[in-house]
């Protein structure tokens, strides 16, 4: 398979790379073009809230999705079906229609830069810098992680290209125009970054579905499939093919072939992809599929313990059938990631609004808009946009299994897909597309970052020390000098981060743990009058410690990663902890709550006022 | 070193605060993997319905729409979440 990516930058043609410079320049000028609209913090934080509709969504949806995305969405749908689409589909439409309708109008109409500076507005000054640190900190991360693995996985591995060249490429177009445009440049270069995705997103879907035979012989040719069982043996001894399949076939598997695989990432030349009729064997024919899947996880490696010395060495990584790979709900039960109490609950209702809603990559974009009505529709217009996401990213990976159903490793189908069906041309325009969701999220992350780090965490450490607020002239200067530095910064530490799996786990483990407690601050926040300062402050710092008990607790769910799970009752345990601390605390102030909760409709110009006379 | 710490902290949480939670939520994932069709698909449907319904019904108009260009039916955000939400319901019901 290794092979078959290289053949794709092998068969590069010219026309192809004149494409990606061609893009590369154009994207450079047009970012750096809107330098010369920025006199201020107000215009390099919020694009001087003059920003339409159709710019804000397409922005949402370019900045939320990276060229990693295509992927690991495509591999996901390779190996585990449909189900991967509800991130895209009820892991953000209607999360979106709530961030829009209820969260956009309330941090639109307050004025503010950053979700941290609501919630500190909201609740108190602990509660910003707490989020503000946390939220500083993941993004920094993602910055590095993200133009590592764009140089590496992405542009070394399907390119050839030198991993450190392309990182500091990306650094440097990047951070160029988001150091000079802010927000504006980012984006007006992600409109075009979305055409771009979209373009190259559609020719492979079109192309895979030809190659295919249409819609329904691709559900005909997956569901055909016969089930298979990756597994690895541990030991120094090469094992043959052949023994694997007779071991196999002694134990009553029907075994339809056995191929040696490559092993990413290790040198253990003994991984095999056995292919079988069937799971059953003689003694499970009569029972339900679930309990003949688990009693051929518990099987394969018995008998193929003999061959490595004893079951402990043998890792069955898959064991894949295909009849709920067309099934976008699975069962609470299943030993796929996306159980549907998971998908609705943890991730419709809580997962889904927290990102759309608490992201300040997403609704940062929403703040700079000309009006109420455009920072809205912008929101819908996003969620309607990333509807089509999954056509273009999961349906390509389900494509991939039904042409090449014996690829190992599932992140490899786009990258076959683009070699063997596009032709010249439209394999320079597929690029294009990669490299567009790539920089689209790095200069929306990058200038986020440092919208948070200037004026939720060097803006309040200012106003502690000098006792003054942060000027628009002092905030333009601290901006564009953080952006510098993050993007450099990002750039050096992107091979350590990279490679430190552990680091970047640790990140994301502590990112997750804030998602529902932060969601039933916001929305207790915004919804109801009556939530304190102190009920907030004990939702998000006792929510974040029952996240960490339930994520250190096994067996309480199913699932082996029950993080939908955890999502769902730590938003509820701190929706309630929130509530019952505000009912034993004095309520807030009139005056302070005051534009800032539900059902206060006031146009911006009297909430900017009121907050005006709270502030002197 | 730190990593010997985390382990010793998870498995000291998983011995004190493990049993009374297991006991409170298996039963809840027992009784969640009891009911799957119709009741996965009931669940995913009313969620997209009731968003629809909530903004179509239950927000006041001049609310939603504040600051619109116009009041002509394509600058109706209530439209707008409809129209985009529809394909979704086909999707889940289909699927």
């Amino acid at each position: 398979m290794q092979e078959a990516i290289q053949g794709a930058t092998e068969s590069l043609a010219g026309i192809d790379i004149a494409i990606v410079v061609i893009y590369m320049v154009g994207v450079f000028a047009l970012g750096t073009f809107f330098g010369k609209y920025v006199k201020s913090a107000g215009d390099f934080f919020v694009a001087s809230r003059a920003l339409p509709f159709w710019a804000i969504g397409m922005s949402i949806v370019v900045s939320d999705i990276g060229a990693m995305d295509f992927v690991a969405v495509a591999g996901s749908a390779y190996t585990d079906g449909i189900a991967v689409a509800n991130f895209d589909w009820i892991g953000s439409m209607p999360a979106m229609v709530f961030a829009a309708l209820i969260f956009v109008p309330y941090f639109w109409r307050a004025g503010v830069y950053t979700i941290p500076e609501f919630l500190g507005r909201r609740y108190n000054q602990a509660v910003r810098v707490i989020h503000a640190a946390i939220w500083g900190v993941f993004m920094l991360t993602m910055l590095s992680l993200m133009l590592w693995v764009t140089g590496d996985h992405f542009s070394n591995t399907i390119l050839g290209w030198d991993p450190n060249t392309v990182v500091w490429l990306m650094v440097g177009i990047t951070g160029v125009y988001t150091f000079a445009g802010g927000l504006s440049a980012v984006v007006m270069v992600d409109v075009v970054q979305l055409i771009m995705m979209f373009v190259g997103g559609i020719a492979l879907l079109v192309l895979s579905l030809w190659e295919v035979g249409g819609p329904a012989e691709l559900q005909r040719k997956v569901a055909d499939l016969k089930p298979r069982a990756i597994v690895t043996l541990n030991t120094d001894q090469p094992v043959q093919a052949d023994a694997v399949a007779v071991a196999m076939g002694e134990a009553g598997f029907d075994v339809v072939k056995v191929i040696p695989v490559e092993n990413p990432g290790d040198d253990n030349p003994n991984r095999f992809l056995i292919r079988l009729a069937s799971i059953e064997i003689p003694q499970t024919q009569n029972e339900d599929i679930a309990r003949v899947r688990e009693k051929a996880r518990e099987l394969v490696p018995q008998v193929l313990g003999g061959l490595c010395g004893g079951e402990a060495n043998v890792d069955l990584s898959e064991l894949a059938t295909y009849e709920s790979h067309f099934t976008i709900l699975l069962p609470h039960d299943t030993d796929k990631p996306y159980p549907w109490t998971g998908i609705v609950f943890g991730l419709g209702i809580v997962l889904a609004i927290a990102y759309m809603s608490g992201n300040q990559v997403v609704v940062q974009r929403t703040l700079g808009a000309r009006s109420e009505w455009d920072a809205k529709g912008g929101m819908l217009f996003g969620g309607f946009l990333k509807s089509f996401i999954p056509l273009m990213v999961a349906v390509p990976g389900l494509c991939a299994l039904a042409l090449v159903p014996d690829l190992a490793d599932g992140e490899r189908a786009v990258p076959f897909m683009i070699r063997t069906l596009l032709p010249p041309g439209l394999r320079g325009l597929m690029f294009v597309a990669l490299f567009a969701a790539l920089m689209s999220s790095v200069d929306s992350t990058l200038n986020s970052a440092t919208t948070i780090w200037a004026n939720d965490l060097y803006g309040r450490l200012l106003r502690l020390i000098t006792g003054k607020p942060l000027t628009e002239r002092h905030g333009l200067i601290i901006g564009r000098v953080f952006t510098i530095v993050f993007i450099v910064l990002a750039g050096a530490l992107a091979k350590w981060v990279g490679q430190a799996e552990g680091l970047y786990v640790f990140i994301q483990t502590a990112l997750s743990m804030f998602q529902g407690p932060t969601l039933a601050i916001l929305l207790l926040g915004i919804l109801w009058r009556r939530a304190t300062r102190w009920g907030g402050l004990a939702g998000l710092v006792l929510g974040v410690m029952f996240t960490t008990v339930l994520n250190n607790v096994d067996n309480v769910f199913p699932s082996d990663d029950p993080f939908l799970f955890v999502a769902w009752w730590s938003f509820v345990f701190s929706l309630i902890v929130t509530v019952v601390v505000s009912l034993l605390t004095p309520p807030e102030p009139d005056e302070k709550v005051r534009g800032l909760v539900w059902g206060q409709v006031m146009k911006d110009g009297e909430v900017q006022r009121v907050l005006q006379e709270r502030v002197s | 070193m730190m990593a010997d710490l985390f382990a010793t902290i998870s498995t000291g949480i998983d011995t004190v605060l493990g049993p009374p939670l297991r006991a409170f939520f298996q039963p809840i994932d027992h009784l969640l993997a009891m009911g799957y069709m119709p009741w996965a698909r009931i669940f995913a449907l009313g969620f997209f319905l009731g968003t629809m319904v909530w903004v179509f019904l239950g927000l006041r108009r001049e609310y939603v729409n504040l600051e619109a260009p116009s009041k002509k039916i394509w600058h109706d955000l209530r439209v707008w979440t409809v129209l985009a939400m529809l394909p979704h319901l086909i999707v889940y019901f289909y699927f």
